[in-house]
């Protein structure tokens, strides 16, 4: 499995980083602009990331709004709803609801709400059918 | 403490400085002191002082001078420098931005004085503790005698543990994380409150809240949730008085992170 992970928080990054890696290669982006970049040229060159586990409260560009432009490209790639589109797990410290519809309604695969530790980041990786 | 702790008084008002020294000797410590800063310099340079209490309004050299002058000369040897003021909370940012490695109002009452300089005088020698910079504004301290509950409140070591599913060497990476980025979150906190703005004290917050949550330390994740919600909707003074919790919540995690990454 190939990740990015996107956390501008450190220890966050260093904990979700690490937990991940037991699963494969972690790519790790600390904002949201670049984490865009670095989606749009992946998928240019159809070396999409498996799993894409996003922040949202990032300083520059909100992490829906990320998620909103994966989709955005992978529609436009003619990915988007096929089987090789992108699982994107939203990993947050908010847990309003409306933050919750709103990412699902930008068609996210999961909601984690952080703390997020070992157990509950195996059980979302099997549910999504990635491990 | 075997023999009796020196401690040296550095205040240029006769008065206050009576009090202070006496106040010490009432609690059975043996006092000293000064009238100006340069005279400060000269005693310590004499005398193995177990701590100082420091004036922060003093003519020609004040204490936030004196302070920089100390620990430019004696680095970690520098012994615990306690800042005394009667001004405000700007006072006590700038006492410990200098180096001052605690505050207390003025008038400080003998208790105060005595439970502050306990936990001053218990403290682990600096080079027991890890990375610890010379002339850290948050230099290291003990903290006071905590029971169970209270250590699990400040970092949840079972919890953290749990998180990382038993992998000690990531939880370790977690924690020297923290320590390297702790200093930076808590001086944006501190600026964005001093400097009265509410939006960037309330992202600030939840920097250091995030961090806090990653590290099961619940205390500090509690405080600066508050500090994150509210922040827009509390007086200036309030922000400043629950900015000190959060500072000495931060200090006590930071005290036991160091020492179990050390240990």
């Amino acid at each position: 499995m190939r990740a990015l992970l996107v956390e501008d928080d450190m220890v966050a990054q260093t904990l979700l980083g690490g937990l991940l890696r037991e699963y494969g290669d972690v790519d790790t982006l600390p904002s949201g602009s670049e984490a865009m970049l670095r989606l749009e040229e992946a998928m240019m060159n159809g070396d999409a990331y498996d799993l894409i586990c996003l922040d949202i409260g990032l300083v520059d560009v909100d992490g829906t709004e990320v998620l909103q432009r994966i989709r955005e490209l992978e529609d436009h790639l003619g990915r988007w709803k096929a089987s090789e589109a992108t699982r994107v797990v939203m990993t947050t410290g908010r847990s309003g609801p409306k933050d919750i519809v709103d990412a699902f309604k930008k068609n996210c695969d999961g909601y984690l709400v952080k703390p997020i530790g070992r157990d509950k980041l195996r059980q979302e990786l099997d549910r999504l059918g990635l491990i | 403490m075997s023999k009796r702790a020196s401690v040296l008084v550095v205040d240029d008002h006769p008065v206050n400085r009576k009090i202070t020294k006496k106040s010490l000797e009432v609690c059975g410590f043996e006092a000293q002191s000064s009238s100006s800063g340069h005279e400060a310099l000269a005693q310590v340079a004499k005398n193995d002082f177990a701590a100082i209490l420091m004036d922060r309004h003093m003519p020609d050299l004040d204490g936030l001078q004196t302070t920089r002058l100390l620990i430019e000369k004696w680095g970690k040897d520098t012994p615990p420098i306690i800042g005394l003021s009667a001004g405000s909370a700007k006072d006590e940012a700038e006492c410990r931005a200098a180096g001052m490695v605690d505050f207390l109002p003025k008038p400080a009452t003998p208790e105060t004085l005595k439970r502050c300089l306990q936990v001053w005088l218990a403290r682990p020698a600096a080079n027991d503790l890890v990375d610890q910079p010379v002339g850290d504004a948050l230099a290291p301290r003990a903290a006071p005698s905590l029971t169970a509950t209270d250590h699990a409140r400040v970092f949840d070591q079972e919890e953290a543990l749990l998180m990382v599913g038993g992998d000690t060497e990531l939880l370790l990476q977690v924690v020297l994380t923290y320590l390297s980025v702790a200093d930076d979150y808590e001086e944006r906190l501190r600026s964005a409150v001093l400097a009265e703005e509410p939006k960037a004290t309330g992202e600030a917050a939840h920097a250091l809240k995030s961090a806090a949550r990653s590290l099961s330390a619940h205390e500090l994740a509690e405080l600066t949730d508050l500090m994150e919600r509210d922040a827009a909707s509390m007086t200036p003074q309030d922000r400043t008085q629950l900015l000190e919790r959060i500072e000495q919540a931060a200090l006590t995690l930071r005290h036991r992170l160091k020492s179990l990454a050390s240990g």
